[in-house]
């Protein structure tokens, strides 16, 4: 997720390079509940001993309004297909979805 | 050569080891356009804090390529593209060089070597020099660098912009009014030889197609060619790039005879790649083997190409109705890895619908 809203920072850039404005918080969507629960409350959680500075720096980004993390469930997941090899029915839903 | 050499004593104006391949600069379809040869410096022979400081160069990123192109099309700008002829050879050399005179030069002068005012090919530091040019002309007629990606440059004026993404020696040049455009390849045509290839259509290997709804990118020829250097191009296509549930990295088979065709193969697919967000996954598990492939590796990589096979001239698309806004999606495998136990992020970002960046990582 850090990483992701890293990307989606410097891509932000890029954009307002391009004259592009971007006004809106851009959406993560994961199918983690842990992670997004884990995301919004700034406070402390027991097993997240070494994820911290990961989960402080998301945490700043969704305080400034950059980022806005939703749950989406993991049938409807693209970023299933960067993560495990899928079977035949599933990976070509996927690429559908992908617009390729 | 002889052009080469002409082309240099008109940059240089001036007087100007080695040995000169000759080449095939093939195009779009594969068909020979020309026949090249170049002087090429021995670069081996350079020796470092004399003859060369700093050889790094930026090139474009991939990312920035695609969302240049997404927001072009977005916006229905227009794409071009431009190539510089002999570009390492505009480039100003700053380090003494001396180099022995070409083969055909040393008869009339045999013990005189020249110094080199200019860079030349094959000169560790040409690709820099070249850089260091391009980025002072662009910036002197206006254009500003990125801080997040050097390779690009864009231009507000007014109404007109204009953006420039340079991948060493082609020019993407994207801007709102046609006018500014033509002004602009003027411009560039004054500083250097240059080739005007018009609208984008084929660049890096990568096949740019436009119709009315957005732009198709696909790299069918580069994908045609691996699966005929695999020599598989008679085998029967499967679904998925990848099996699911494989133990690639717990194989015990045995070691590949020629781990160098396996990383030739794994490098092929992590150029196509570009146009190709579903390899990714089986890619990134691929190239962890380099190393030392076994025989199980090289059976994935091989059905890899042959998922190819199904479809060789799948590609991205980018629509012109986008809303411009970035979805992220990410998600990740916890402690998938049997070895190291670490575990594998995947994300993928999408501008409207377009996906322009995504990577998988351990």
């Amino acid at each position: 997720m850090a990483t992701t809203t890293c990307v989606l920072k410097w891509l932000k850039g890029i954009l307002s390079n391009l004259g592009v404005v971007h006004d809106k918080p851009m959406t993560i969507r994961c199918d983690s509940q842990a992670a997004l629960h884990i995301a919004k409350n700034p406070v402390f959680h027991e097993r997240t001993k070494h994820i911290k500075v990961d989960c402080h720096f998301v945490w700043d980004e969704i305080l400034k309004d950059n980022i806005r993390p939703s749950y989406v469930p993991t049938i409807a997941q693209l970023a299933n297909i960067f993560t495990k090899a899928l079977g035949e029915m599933q990976f070509e839903t996927f690429l559908g979805k992908l617009g390729i | 050569m002889q052009s080469e050499i002409k082309l240099l004593s008109e940059i240089v104006r001036g007087p100007c080891n080695d040995y000169c391949p000759e080449r095939k600069h093939s195009g779009e379809n594969g068909i020979v356009e020309c026949f090249k040869a170049r002087l090429v410096i021995l670069d081996n022979h350079q020796e470092e804090g004399i003859n060369y400081t700093k050889t790094f160069t930026p090139v474009a990123k991939m990312v920035t390529v695609r969302t240049v192109l997404a927001v072009a099309v977005a916006k229905a700008w227009e794409l071009h593209q431009m190539d510089v002829h002999n570009a390492f050879l505009h480039g100003d050399l700053h380090e003494e060089v001396f180099m022995k005179m070409p083969p055909d030069f040393s008869a009339s002068q045999p013990d005189m070597v020249c110094k080199l005012r200019k860079s030349l090919y094959g000169l560790k530091q040409a690709p820099r020099c070249w850089f260091a040019k391009l980025s002072t002309t662009l910036k002197s007629y206006g254009f500003q660098q990125s801080y997040l990606d050097y390779s690009l440059f864009t231009l507000h004026r007014k109404d007109t912009q204009l953006v420039v993404l340079v991948y060493i020696d082609d020019l993407i040049i994207v801007g709102n009014t046609p006018t500014a455009i033509k002004h602009f390849k003027l411009y560039l045509s004054t500083c250097f030889h240059m080739k005007d290839l018009g609208v984008l259509k084929y660049f890096m290997g990568i096949k740019v197609a436009k119709n009315s709804t957005g732009i198709f990118l696909c790299q069918r020829k580069y994908a045609l060619d691996i699966i005929s250097e695999a020599s598989l191009l008679g085998v029967k296509p499967v679904a998925t790039p990848l099996e699911q549930n494989h133990h690639l990295s717990l194989a015990a088979g045995q070691l590949l005879s020629d781990p160098e065709q396996y990383g030739c193969l794994v490098g092929h697919l992590i150029y196509l790649c570009f146009t190709r967000p579903e390899l990714s996954y089986s890619v990134h598990i691929l190239s962890q083997f380099m190393q030392q492939p076994r025989i199980e590796h090289w059976e994935a990589a091989l059905r890899v190409v042959r998922f190819l096979k199904g479809n060789p001239r799948q590609g991205i698309f980018f629509a012109r109705e986008c809303d411009l806004q970035l979805y992220g999606w990410c998600d990740s495998d916890w402690a998938s890895c049997p070895l190291t136990r670490r575990s594998v992020t995947g994300w993928l970002v999408q501008l409207g619908d377009s996906p322009i960046s995504w990577k998988t990582k351990k």
